[in-house]
């Protein structure tokens, strides 16, 4: 049985004779899809301490761990970084005293999770997230991410 | 001679009133494109994760394994280090040096057919939104991958799939609405802007090529931010080199 497949090209130019460059689609290639999209949200109601929090947890329902990637919203109104893509990053102080605030994304074969993390090195002052919300938005791949 | 062309809606919408967000596949726009993806187990600083030999620097996604989960690159992992994005030149996708920050890692690499190099104009067809209905039946495209059967295929076996019956489950592709280059401002205070005038917030991948180096991708770190308007995506990093903004029609603001 011969080559099947779909290909199509851009406007002006013919699918037959078209590079790679020229299609819009080939079925050739894979595509990256996104297959689950959703939100959610997290309010600090004390400061976090030292460790890794867990703010959100999203079962994928896949068979396999697959990529994925985000974005947030910070009611932070003095920040430069109120809507951005994950990871969320803070160094409060830096010197001989500092203090790491994140928000990343993670996966394994059930769930996608959103998590913050404190490091603390050296004792620096942190700031405080008492009060602060972040609204997340999450793409899942439908493809492998590991 | 009228237009001829594709489009094909995300579930629950409506193909010829469908704005351009809520389309699956448009042939007025590019789709993302994966040339090749794969594991890789212990690659070594520096050390080369896949030869593309495509002749131009491609756009890519890498996740690494770390403590049984996945992060996509550059990560921020608890603990308070931040995994430094991987290099993409004309020929290889590697992992960064020891000087560039790289480590050994695993995990699962993307390399896209978009190159970095070039500009992408933005077209905007439909912009107003609709309301997606429901459709308790079954209907839609799906294409498999080569050597896979499209009945039977499974999720991460299919090039395009425009939906599943499970509910809040709509399968989209990363419509590319535009790309843009150019010049770092070199200064972390300025910033280095893309107007994408979508008027809502997009999905977007960032890439530099810092001068004397090869292109990388880049997130929030401890040395880089980005800001997203509804118009505009916002890069500030402290280095002179090359941007290369992809700016796709998913909104991130769902």
């Amino acid at each position: 049985m011969g080559d099947q497949g779909i290909k199509i090209a851009k406007d002006g130019i013919n699918a037959p004779d078209a590079t790679d460059q020229q299609l819009i689609f080939t079925s050739a290639h894979n595509h990256l899809k996104l297959v689950k999209v959703g939100t959610a949200s997290y309010t600090f109601s004390s400061n976090p301490g030292t460790g890794t929090l867990t703010l959100a947890t999203i079962a994928h329902g896949l068979s396999f761990t697959p990529g994925h990637d985000g974005h947030y919203q910070w009611n932070d109104p003095s920040s430069y970084t109120q809507n951005s893509v994950l990871p969320w990053v803070i160094v409060p102080s830096w010197g001989l005293a500092w203090t790491i605030y994140t928000i990343s994304l993670r996966a394994n074969a059930t769930n996608l999770y959103i998590i913050f993390d404190r490091t603390d090195v050296g004792g620096g002052a942190p700031i405080d997230l008492t009060g602060h919300s972040f609204d997340f938005d999450y793409a899942i791949y439908g493809d492998n991410g590991a | 001679m009228g237009n001829y062309g594709i489009k094909c809606a995300r579930a629950g919408y409506s193909a010829p009133d469908a704005a351009d967000d809520e389309m699956l596949l448009h042939s007025a726009f590019f789709n993302l494109g994966i040339v090749s993806q794969g594991a890789f187990t212990n690659v070594a600083a520096g050390e080369t994760i896949y030869t593309h030999n495509l002749g131009y620097a491609p756009a890519f996604d890498v996740f690494i394994t770390n403590g049984g989960y996945n992060y996509l690159l550059p990560a921020a992992l608890p603990g308070g280090t931040f995994p430094r994005s991987c290099m993409v030149t004309t020929t290889v996708l590697r992992n960064a040096t020891v000087g560039e920050g790289g480590s050994t890692i695993t995990g699962y690499y993307f390399v896209f057919k978009e190159r970095l190099d070039e500009n992408l104009s933005a077209t905007n067809l439909q912009t107003t939104s609709t309301t997606p209905g429901s459709d308790s039946a079954d209907r839609g495209i799906k294409i498999a991958r080569a050597g896979y059967n499209a009945p039977d295929a499974a999720l991460n076996e299919l090039s395009v799939i425009s939906g599943r019956k499970v509910a809040n489950e709509t399968a989209r592709l990363e419509i590319l609405h535009m790309k843009a280059t150019g010049t770092l401002s070199g200064n972390i205070e300025v910033a280095n802007t893309v107007i994408h005038n979508l008027g809502y917030r997009a999905r977007v991948k960032w890439f530099i090529k810092i001068t004397g180096g090869e292109w990388q991708a880049v997130r929030n770190a401890d040395d880089s931010f980005i800001n997203n308007g509804t118009n505009t995506t916002n890069l500030h990093i402290g280095y002179t080199g090359s941007y290369s903004c992809l700016v796709f029609k998913n909104r991130a603001d769902n």
